[in-house]
C-alpha cells in the first residue's frame, strides 16, 4: 500500500476533516511502536510498510522496555498528537477540551492499526501483536 | 524481573482517575515492581503522598497509605519513619506539592537524612487545577497563569538537593518503567534519604515535554564511561544538566552516612510503635504500674 492510501484509510475510518490529520495519528503510533517492537520484528514489519513509515522503527531496540503498557504506549502516542482537532496554539494547554486527548489518542490508534493490518499477511499480524502491550495487543487484533 | 512477592498483591479496585497517557501510571507500576523485586510485603509499607494528580497514587495501591495536606508528605513521613522505623516509608508527591509547596521540608529533609524515599512525579505543571505553571516550569512556558511565558528560572532539584546535604539522588523518566523499577528499588534499599525525580510528561495540560521531548534529550548515566556517582564534584556537574542533554540513573549516592533516626536517643530502646504493642500484651495492672513508673 502506497503511503497517502494508507493515510487516506485512517482518514476514511476515523472520520477526520483533514489528511494532516490522519498524517499525524498515523506517525504518532508509528512513533509509538518504535518503542514496543524489538528490533528483530520491526525489520519484518519495515519490510511490508512504505518508507515514509518504515524509518519510524529504525530506532527500535534490541530489546524494548518489557513494561511499558497501554497507557504509557497512549502517552507516546500522545507526543505528536492533538486529539482536540486543531493544533493548540496555547502550547502550554489552555484548550480545556484537550481532557479527552487520551480517550480520543486510543480511537484513533485502533483506526491506525487497521490500515496497518491491510500491509501485514496474516502470520507477521500474529507476531506483531504478540510484541505489542497486553490492551493495545487486543486493539490491534479487534481492529 | 522474577520476584518472590508477586507485584499483583499491590492492586486495588480503586477506579484510576488520571487522564489516559499520563506518566503517572507508569510511576505506580514502576513502584509496585520495585517493592516486590524487593519482597517488600504491603503490610511492610507506607506510601505518604500530598495534593496533586500523582498524589493520588496510595488510594491506587495496596499498602499503607496516607493522604496529607499540600506540600507536607515529607514531615508526616518523617514521623512516621521515627515512629515506626521499621516500616519502609515513600513518599509520592507532585513537582509543585514537593518543590513548591513543600520547598522547605524538602531541603530540610534532603539534610537531615531519614531512611525515606521521596518520588516526584514531575510533569513541570499543576495538572489537577488544569495546568498552571509550576516550579519546574522552564523558563518562557505559557500555561493560564503565564500567558506570556514563565518569567522565574526553573526550579533545580538535583542541585537543590545535592546543596542540601542529600545523600541518594536520582532521575528517571516514566517512557521507561524498566529503569525507572531498577532506580525506586535502588532508592529504597539506599540507607538514608533519597530523592527520585521523575521526568512525567502531563499529556493533557503540557503539550510542550512530551514523551518524545524527553526521548530526544535524556541520557543513562550507566553508560556514561568513567562516571562515578559517589563524586559529588561530578555529580554536581551533571545536576546542572537540562535542556539538551538531561542525565537519567544515579546521579549521586554517598554511602554510610547516619540516617536522622540512627541518632535519635529517644529511639535507642526499641521503636515507639514496637513499645506500644509490648504495652498493649501487657496485663492491664502491670500496664498501669509501667505507665505510671514511666510518667509520674
Amino acid at each position: 500500500m502506497e503511503y497517502r492510501e494508507l493515510v487516506a484509510q485512517v482518514q476514511k475510518t476515523a472520520k477526520l476533516t483533514s489528511f494532516e490529520e490522519a498524517e499525524a495519528a498515523t506517525l504518532a503510533v508509528m512513533r509509538a511502536l518504535s518503542e514496543v517492537l524489538s528490533q528483530e520484528q520491526a525489520r519484518r514489519v519495515q519490510a511490508c510498510l512504505p518508507s515514509e513509515l518504515s524509518s519510524f522503527l529504525e530506532c527500535c531496540r534490541p530489546e524494548p522496555d518489557p513494561h511499558i503498557d497501554s497507557q504509557t504506549f497512549i502517552g507516546w502516542t500522545l507526543s505528536g498528537l492533538d486529539a482536540t482537532g486543531p493544533r493548540d496554539k496555547t502550547l502550554g494547554g489552555l484548550d480545556l477540551f484537550s481532557v479527552d486527548v487520551g480517550e480520543e489518542a486510543m480511537r484513533r490508534c485502533r483506526c491506525v492499526f487497521c490500515a496497518l493490518k491491510a500491509c501485514l499477511d496474516e502470520a507477521l499480524q500474529e507476531d506483531f501483536a504478540r510484541e505489542l502491550p497486553e490492551t493495545v495487543c487486543d486493539w490491534f487484533r479487534r481492529a | 524481573m522474577v520476584t518472590e512477592v508477586d507485584p499483583r498483591i499491590y492492586d486495588t479496585t480503586a477506579e484510576i482517575t488520571w487522564c489516559a497517557g499520563c506518566g503517572d501510571f507508569a510511576i505506580l507500576k514502576a513502584v509496585k515492581l520495585a517493592l516486590a523485586d524487593l519482597d517488600i510485603a504491603p503490610h511492610e509499607v507506607l506510601i505518604v503522598s500530598g495534593i496533586g494528580c500523582g498524589s493520588k497514587l496510595p488510594d491506587y495501591i495496596n499498602a499503607n497509605g496516607y493522604m496529607t495536606i499540600h506540600g507536607r508528605p515529607l514531615a508526616v513521613a518523617t514521623g512516621a519513619k521515627l515512629a515506626n522505623p521499621d516500616l519502609h516509608v515513600l513518599v509520592v508527591d507532585g513537582d509543585g506539592d514537593g518543590y513548591g509547596i513543600g520547598g522547605n521540608h524538602f531541603i530540610h529533609t534532603c539534610r537531615r537524612n531519614p531512611n525515606i524515599t521521596q518520588i516526584v512525579e514531575n510533569n513541570q505543571i499543576y495538572g489537577l487545577t488544569k495546568g498552571q505553571y509550576s516550579p519546574t516550569s522552564d523558563v518562557g512556558f505559557i500555561t493560564t497563569t503565564s500567558p506570556d511565558g514563565a518569567i522565574e528560572a526553573a526550579f533545580n532539584p538535583m542541585a537543590i538537593a545535592l546543596a542540601a546535604g542529600a545523600t541518594f539522588v536520582g532521575r528517571s523518566f516514566s517512557g521507561e518503567p524498566k529503569h525507572m523499577a531498577e532506580l525506586i528499588a535502588r532508592g529504597i534499599t539506599h540507607r538514608g534519604y533519597a530523592l527520585i525525580d521523575v521526568l512525567q510528561p502531563c499529556v493533557t495540560f503540557n503539550r510542550v515535554n512530551t514523551y518524545a521531548w524527553y526521548r530526544e534529550r535524556i541520557y543513562h548515566l550507566e553508560e556514561e564511561q568513567g562516571y562515578d556517582s559517589s563524586d559529588r564534584m561530578a555529580a554536581w556537574a551533571r545536576a546542572q544538566e537540562w535542556g539538551e542533554r538531561i542525565p537519567v540513573g544515579v546521579i549521586y549516592q554517598a554511602e554510610g552516612a547516619p540516617t536522622y533516626e540512627d541518632q535519635v536517643r529517644a529511639l535507642e530502646g526499641g521503636s515507639p510503635a514496637g513499645r506500644l504493642l509490648e504495652l498493649a500484651k501487657m496485663p492491664a495492672t502491670e500496664q498501669y504500674e509501667t505507665l505510671k513508673e514511666r510518667f509520674i
